[in-house]
C-alpha cells in the first residue's frame, strides 16, 4: 500500500537549500552559513563553558570540522542549528572529559527543565516586561531564543530592534528589496512571539 | 497558545540588548579551517558519486519504477502556500485534503478553492499568486499554472520581474513581463485584466501584448467564436477587491507613512492624493499592524497617525489629509 502524506512546509526548507548550495560549492551559501551559524555556535559553546573563550573556539572548530564532513547527512528533519547543536554537545562532553577544565556544565538550553528553571526565576505576578529583561536569566533566554530561530530571523530582529538599522540598511545588507525585508521581519516577529509564548506555557502566568 | 503583545516583543529585544559577537580573529580561523574541510568533503563526494553508488542508485530507481510506478519518485516542489482564507482543497495522486498556509505544492498538484481564497509563492521567488474563490488550478511545473475555471491574480513583485511564470487556460497562455494581472475563466469567456506592467498573451495566432500604465488597466476578452476585444479598465474597481483582501504580510513598524501608502496603492489600485499634507521620512507608522487585507490595514494605520484617509471609489483615489473630526470617513 502506498503511503501518501500531505507535507507541511517546515522552516527548515531554507536550511536544506543552504546545505545544497554548500555541497555544490556555492560560495554565497558557504559565506551565508558562516555568517549565520559561526556566531550562534560560538555563543552556544561559550554559555556552556563559563565564558572560556579559548575552549569555546576549540569546541566550535571541532564541531565545524565534523559538520563539514557530515554535511551530506543533513536531511532537514530538524533545523540546521539543532543539527549543529547536537554535534556541538558531543564535542563539549568530549572536551570536558579530555581537559577536565569545565567547572560546571550548564544544562542545555533546549532541554525543557531549563525553560522551567528560567521561569521559576521570574516572580509570578509581575507582567511588566521591563522587569523581566532586568534579569540576567531572561536576557540569556531572549538571546538563546534569537539564536534558535530558523534562518536569519534572529539576526533580522537584532538588526532592526536592537541595532536600530533601517529597512533600507537591512535591505542593503541582505541584498534584497525593502518589501521582502518587511515581509521577513513580520515572519521573524511571529517566530519570536511563538517561541516566547511556548516559554510562557511552560509555567509562567 | 498564549500570545504576547506586539509592544512586548520590542521591549524584550531592546531590553536584552545585543548577543555576544564572534571575535573577528576567531571568525577568520574558523573560516579557514571550515572551508578547507568542506572542500575536502566535496572532493570525496565527487569521487564517490562517479563510482559505484551512482550505479546502485540508478538500479534502485529503476526497480522502484518497475514495481511501484513513477508515483513513488520524489515529488518536485514548485510552490508554498503563504496565506489562506476559508475552505480550499488540495489534491494529488488521487488523494485530497484541506489546503492551509504552509503546505508545499508539487508539480501536478491541483488546488480547488471553495468559499475562500489562497495565496502562493512559487519556490524561491517573491512572486505572489492569488487564487480566487470557486477556482480550480493545477501546478503543471515550477513555471506553469493551468487554470481550469475561476480567477488567478499574479503579482510578480519588483524583486522577481523575470521569473518566467505563465498561466494557461483553454489554449490561451499568459506570460507576465513584470506586472500585476488577473486571468479569469468562466463558462463562456476568458478575461485577462492587466493592472500594471505588461503581459504577452499567446492564443494560437499572433501573440497579443497587453499593458497597464498611468493608472489605467487593460482588459483582453475572449468569447467563444468571436475575435478578441480589448478595453481600458479601472485598476481599482471591484474585480480586484478579492486580491487586495489577500495581501502579503509586511512589517509596518517604523515604516514611512508615504511608503506604506505606496504599498496600499499598489495593493488596491487606488491613487494617493495628498491634501494639505507633505509627508517626510520622519512621518512613520509606530507599531505592527495586520496587512493581510489592504483596506483594513489602511484603516488601522490611519487610526494611529495624525492623518485621515478618505476613499473616493468613483475617482479611484485615497485622499490623505490632516485628521479632523469629519474627514475620517469613506464616501
Amino acid at each position: 500500500m502506498k503511503l501518501i502524506r500531505f507535507r507541511t512546509q517546515q522552516p527548515y526548507d531554507e536550511d536544506r537549500e543552504l546545505v545544497r548550495g554548500m555541497m555544490r560549492g556555492d560560495d554565497r551559501a558557504i559565506t551565508e552559513f558562516m555568517d549565520i551559524y559561526f556566531p550562534r555556535l560560538y555563543r552556544f559553546a561559550l554559555m556552556r563553558m563559563n565564558d572560556d573563550h579559548a575552549g569555546a573556539e576549540d569546541v566550535v572548530q571541532q564541531t565545524l570540522t565534523i559538520a563539514a564532513r557530515k554535511i551530506g547527512t543533513f536531511r532537514g528533519e530538524a533545523s540546521l542549528m539543532t543539527w549543529l547543536a547536537q554535534i556541538c554537545r558531543r564535542e563539549l562532553v568530549r572536551h570536558v572529559k579530555k581537559a577536565k577544565r569545565l567547572s560546571k556544565i550548564v544544562t542545555l538550553f533546549d532541554d525543557e527543565p531549563l525553560f522551567e528553571a528560567l521561569i521559576e526565576t521570574i516572580d509570578g505576578e509581575d507582567d511588566n516586561p521591563l522587569d523581566f529583561v532586568a534579569r540576567n536569566e531572561l536576557i540569556s533566554l531572549v538571546h538563546v531564543v534569537l539564536d534558535q530561530l530558523p534562518n536569519r530571523n534572529g539576526d533580522l530582529l537584532e538588526w532592526k530592534y536592537i541595532d536600530g538599522l533601517s529597512i533600507l540598511e537591512i535591505s542593503e545588507r541582505l541584498g534584497i528589496g525593502s518589501e521582502a525585508v518587511r515581509s521577513r521581519l513580520a515572519r521573524a516577529r511571529r517566530a519570536f512571539k511563538q517561541a516566547y509564548s511556548e516559554v510562557q506555557q511552560l509555567g509562567y502566568t | 497558545m498564549t500570545d504576547i503583545d506586539e509592544d512586548k516583543v520590542e521591549t524584550l529585544l531592546r531590553g536584552a540588548g545585543k548577543r555576544t559577537p564572534l571575535p573577528e580573529d576567531v571568525q577568520d580561523r574558523l573560516e579557514q579551517s571550515f572551508r578547507s574541510e568542506l572542500a575536502a568533503t566535496r572532493r570525496k563526494r565527487q569521487i564517490t558519486r562517479l563510482g559505484a553508488i551512482g550505479l546502485v542508485a540508478s538500479l534502485f530507481i529503476s526497480v522502484l519504477v518497475i514495481f511501484n510506478g513513477p508515483g513513488d519518485l520524489p515529488r518536485m516542489e514548485v510552490a508554498s502556500v503563504s496565506r489562506d482564507k476559508g475552505e480550499s482543497t488540495w489534491s494529488f495522486e488521487g488523494t485530497s485534503g484541506p489546503l492551509k498556509a504552509g503546505n508545499i505544492i508539487a508539480a501536478g498538484d491541483s488546488i480547488k478553492t471553495e468559499d475562500g481564497a489562497v495565496s502562493l509563492n512559487p519556490t524561491g521567488t517573491d512572486v505572489d499568486v492569488r487564487i480566487a474563490q470557486y477556482s480550480e488550478v493545477v501546478f503543471v511545473d515550477a513555471t506553469t499554472i493551468q487554470l481550469h475555471h475561476g480567477s488567478v491574480y499574479v503579482d510578480s513583485q519588483s524583486t522577481a520581474p523575470h521569473y518566467p511564470l505563465q498561466v494557461i487556460t483553454n489554449g490561451i497562455s499568459v506570460m507576465h513581463i513584470g506586472t500585476q494581472y488577473m486571468i479569469t475563466h468562466t463558462s463562456d469567456r476568458i478575461e485577462i485584466a492587466v493592472r500594471e506592467g505588461e503581459v504577452i498573451i499567446d492564443h494560437g495566432n499572433e501573440p497579443i501584448h497587453s499593458r497597464g500604465a498611468d493608472g489605467n488597466g487593460e482588459l483582453t476578452l475572449f468569447t467563444t467564436g468571436e475575435a478578441y476585444q480589448q478595453f481600458s479598465i479601472d485598476i481599482h474597481d471591484e474585480r480586484w477587491t478579492w486580491a487586495s483582501e489577500l495581501s502579503p504580510e509586511i512589517e509596518t513598524d517604523n515604516m514611512p507613512i508615504a511608503e506604506f501608502l505606496d504599498w496600499i496603492s499598489r495593493e488596491t489600485g487606488f491613487s494617493i492624493v495628498y491634501v494639505d499634507v507633505r509627508l517626510s521620512d520622519v512621518d512613520r507608522i509606530k507599531g505592527s499592524i495586520a496587512t493581510s487585507n489592504a483596506m483594513r490595514a489602511l484603516d488601522e494605520a490611519m487610526s494611529i497617525t495624525p492623518f485621515a484617509a478618505e476613499i473616493d471609489r468613483t475617482l479611484g483615489t485615497i485622499r490623505v489629509s490632516p485628521k479632523t473630526a469629519r474627514s475620517d470617513r469613506y464616501l
